[in-house]
């Protein structure tokens, strides 16, 4: 099962002299299991897209189909794709209203029309799977929390949908570099122990390169490229055209390269740099000592 | 020259419990300074910041911005004339329907003759680079030209010190840049001295010097050189290292002679390529 993307476009303000085309000619397909990391500028489709993948916009032009579900077609009940994806917004947290965490957990699965007993279940497993103790969070206010905290009740509420897709945009944005931490570590677990898709959107390449098994770069509303993140990241050129950078990492190795030093350029953290440059330097080292 | 004497700031919640979001903390800060003032959420970074214009008063202690006291009410208007602050959230801050107008609205209140208003608006959209869009709506603009903007409206108002708390948190990699390069321009060619407040370790490394801030009090301090080469100390207060810093200590094991203060990119190239 996957989530594809035929042909996809979309208009805003069709017709009218303010017409945009924010999506053109999308075609991709999001497969079970994979880690895909959503990058590009600001206002180059990202967050469009994102929203056809449960529903919530429809295409101008193309199709949408989940797990066989044409989200598009007549008599598509959306429910059954919101089930299936769920959406954590930028800052998420301003979305919380309820007067207790467990209130505002509770009424994603609450609208799903599922017993009592099922949701409070479901519940407590999303509160946990976000890694806040649920005994002593449940009857705060989520006004009272951290920033941090406020953003993985946040995305509890989506959890507890029990969603098989979960696209989350820009999830670090704003948090401290121990909230940021903290959220990336969680959304790896949930993909890796709970085998929930994941669609990041971000724009910290440093976040997303060790993270995700294929990046879609987007452009002015079109897909740039794609790729593992080693491929993508081979592109430090265009990328940077585009005005999105690589990975320090990358650069670190590419501008080593043009002094001569010949070091492989594919390497994604500090580790394997360290490793590649001494092994290169290895021969020469004599010189250094 | 802004001097931060012994200051203390409690917050009470509605059940009367105190908080104290900046404990006992001394700091003074030259003209012409760039200053980053980095720490972990809730460490009392925007506490302090809201000082230095006036909008929170010490609970105990003094701020004293160019000899003016803020606790004197006196003082007020030439404080904030004098102390311009720049946000997180660029949506929050800018209120009318043009650029231009939007870069008024403070020398507006300041009571100026309009000749006046309309060149020193001029002066400022110029100098942060969006003169040509002066004529725009705000909303249509992306963030770092919003944040710009903001600036802008402050510039306007010629103060002497620049206040920013976060302004590129919730920018893309060319709003940060576009930000951050005319927030070095305004230090480096007009001499305004900056506070900048950061999560990000690549801002940081611009600064004359980083202030790093943990439960309300003042922990490390110095150049981003001194500072960022404590790789253990930052770690520990849950901060990050500029990722080369980190990359020359663990090359320094092997290769002696890669210095552990490296920051960027290009002293690390000079290092292994010399």
């Amino acid at each position: 099962m996957s989530i594809i993307i035929k042909d996809l476009y979309h208009t805003y303000q069709s017709g009218s002299p303010n017409e945009t085309h924010a999506l053109k000619n999308i075609n991709l397909e999001i497969r079970e299991g994979d880690f895909i990391g959503l990058i590009g500028h600001t206002g180059s489709g990202k967050s469009t897209l994102v929203q056809h993948l449960n529903g919530l916009l429809k295409p101008s032009k193309g199709e949408v189909i989940v797990d066989d579900i044409n989200i598009s077609q007549k008599g598509t009940k959306l429910t059954e794709v919101r089930k299936k994806v769920g959406l954590v917004f930028q800052y998420p947290e301003h979305q919380l209203f309820e007067e207790t965490v467990l209130k505002d957990v509770s009424f994603g699965p609450q609208n799903l029309g599922l017993s009592e007993e099922e949701v409070s279940k479901r519940v407590k497993k999303a509160i946990k799977m976000v890694n806040l103790d649920f005994n002593k969070i449940k009857n705060k206010s989520p006004f009272n929390l951290s920033g941090g905290q406020k953003r993985r009740v946040a995305i509890a509420g989506v959890l507890a949908m029990e969603p098989k897709y979960l696209v989350l945009d820009e999830p670090t944005a704003g948090l401290d570099p121990q909230g940021r931490d903290e959220i990336l570590t969680q959304i790896k677990y949930l993909h890796e122990q709970l085998k929930i898709t994941i669609i990041l959107v971000s724009h910290s390449m440093d976040d997303i390169a060790p993270l995700a098994n294929r990046l879609i770069v987007m452009r002015q509303g079109q897909v740039e490229m794609e790729g593992t993140p080693r491929e993508v990241f081979q592109n430090a050129l265009r990328l940077k055209d585009i005005g999105l950078g690589v990975p320090t990492v990358t650069q670190l190795l590419y501008s080593l390269k043009a002094k001569g030093l010949d070091v492989k350029t594919d390497l994604l953290d500090i580790f394997e740099a360290k490793d590649e440059i001494l092994r290169v330097l290895g021969k020469g080292r004599k010189d250094y000592a | 020259m802004i001097e931060i004497k012994n200051l203390t700031h409690k917050y009470r919640n509605n059940k009367g419990e105190e908080t104290i979001a900046v404990n006992n903390l001394s700091l003074e800060i030259k003209k012409g300074e760039f200053v980053v003032v980095l720490g972990s959420n809730g460490s009392g970074k925007s506490t302090l910041a809201k000082h230095l214009n006036a909008l929170l008063l010490p609970t105990e202690g003094q701020v004293l911005i160019d000899g003016m006291d803020t606790m004197d009410e006196d003082n007020l208007w030439n404080i904030r004339q004098k102390v311009g602050m720049v946000f997180q959230n660029p949506d929050n801050q800018l209120i009318a329907t043009t650029v231009e107008e939007d870069v008024a609205f403070g020398p507006e209140n300041l009571g100026m003759d309009p000749s006046t208003i309309r060149e020193r608006v001029d002066e400022a959209l110029k100098l942060v680079g969006i003169h040509g869009l002066k004529e725009k709506g705000p909303h249509l603009l992306s963030g770092g030209q919003k944040q710009r903007v903001a600036i802008a409206g402050i510039i306007a108002m010629r103060p002497n010190y620049l206040v920013l708390d976060e302004p590129t948190a919730m920018l893309d990699p060319s709003g940060r840049e576009e930000v951050m390069n005319t927030i070095q321009m305004l230090n480096k060619e007009e001499g305004l001295t900056i506070i900048h407040i950061t999560h990000f370790m690549e801002e940081a490394v611009l600064a004359d010097r980083v202030v790093i801030m943990d439960q309300g009090k003042i922990v490390l301090e110095g150049s981003p050189k001194d500072v960022f080469s404590q790789i253990k100390t930052l770690k520990k207060l849950r901060l990050d290292v500029p990722q080369v810093t980190e990359l020359a200590q663990l090359l320094q094991k092997e290769l002696p002679h890669i210095p552990s203060d490296i920051l960027t990119i290009e002293e690390m190239v000079m290092a292994l390529c010399p």
